[in-house]
């Protein structure tokens, strides 16, 4: 059918594709807390992880734990989110190895100044 | 999994606090803060069913920040609290294990229902009202107590102001804003609702 959007499953549920992770990527690039970087990890999974470096978080031990948010209006699915500044993000991939694989194997939908690059490329050398 | 609690119950009180602004017969004053509980409780509403965690103590450091607070959107900057304690003080204070979790959940809860509002059609006039929030400050415009406005020398009572319009805006938008608002939080309780498997 023409215009028809792809629909990925995973065990019959219903997972985002790319098209509607950038959407959400770039609702959050705009507001007003900044952030300078997303990658999307465990892409084929069954709920999607999003990673965010935002600057102005304060160091965090346990920067890989997700936070769990419920499906919403604009964002119709579970959303695993790890957040954190880059310093904690970094030791993070340094102490979690499969944190690191995942990071290695992600796709970085948001980039500023280097950041996702930065990390991704950490990430691979763990 | 732990919650915060019920979000419709929330709602049904955002929904009556409009109701008592619309029922009419009252000083602008006295709507315009109802407008205010209205838009604090739909949004709170909205907030809990973004939150899950599984650990308790978390959950009860966010509901102390952010359900404590009278303006959900601009909770969160981990900084003074209207010449209280400065929040990020007191969360290590009182969660010295958490408090980290804590203030990245406030954070994120925030961006996630900025969000949200952004989509809204009136997400302008939603994003005024909750600059608007009660405080403490003497010069600053209040709902609810004589307040010296722009710095006058002489206390003005909230009844007696006709600024209303242009500090919270146009008293028709507000309304349809609420309206809007409410809706979408209806729509995201059902959501909730169904994917945690509870009664909505």
């Amino acid at each position: 059918m023409a215009g028809a959007v792809a629909r990925k499953t995973v065990a019959g549920v219903r997972i985002p594709g790319k098209t509607e992770m950038k959407k959400l990527v770039t609702a959050h690039s705009r507001l007003d807390e900044p952030m300078t970087a997303a990658i999307w990890i465990f892409q084929d999974g069954p709920a999607p992880w999003l990673v965010e470096v935002l600057p102005e978080l304060p160091d965090d031990p346990s920067a890989a734990q997700p936070l769990v948010f419920g499906p919403s209006n604009d964002f119709r699915y579970s959303l695993h989110l790890v957040s954190g500044n880059e310093r904690s993000l970094a030791a993070a991939l340094k102490k979690d190895k499969e944190f690191a694989r995942a990071v290695a194997l992600g796709e970085i939908l948001h980039e500023k100044g280097g950041v996702a690059a930065k990390l991704v490329a950490l990430a691979k050398k763990v | 999994m732990a919650t915060l609690g019920e979000p419709k119950v929330w709602l049904r009180q955002a929904r009556r606090d409009l109701a008592a602004a619309r029922a009419g017969n009252t000083d602008e004053c006295h709507r315009r803060y109802w407008y205010q509980q209205s838009y604090e409780k739909a949004i709170k509403a909205y907030v809990i069913t973004l939150v899950t965690s599984r650990n308790a103590q978390v959950l009860s450091g966010f509901g102390e920040v952010f359900l404590r607070h009278h303006s959900p959107l601009a909770v969160a900057k981990a900084s003074d609290n209207e010449g209280l304690e400065p929040l990020e003080d007191r969360l290590k204070r009182i969660y010295p294990k958490t408090w980290e979790e804590i203030v990245k959940t406030v954070v994120n809860v925030r961006r996630l229902t900025e969000s949200f509002v952004d989509n809204l059609n009136h997400a302008r006039s939603i994003r005024k009202i909750d600059a608007t929030s009660p405080s403490f400050a003497i010069n600053a415009v209040s709902y609810r107590y004589p307040f010296h406005p722009a710095g006058a020398a002489r206390a003005m009572a909230p009844a007696d102001w006709k600024g209303w319009s242009t500090y919270q805006g146009v008293e028709a938008t507000v309304q349809k804003a609420l309206d809007e608002l409410i809706a979408g939080v209806a729509i995201q309780i059902a959501s909730y609702a169904r994917n945690s498997g509870s009664r909505p």
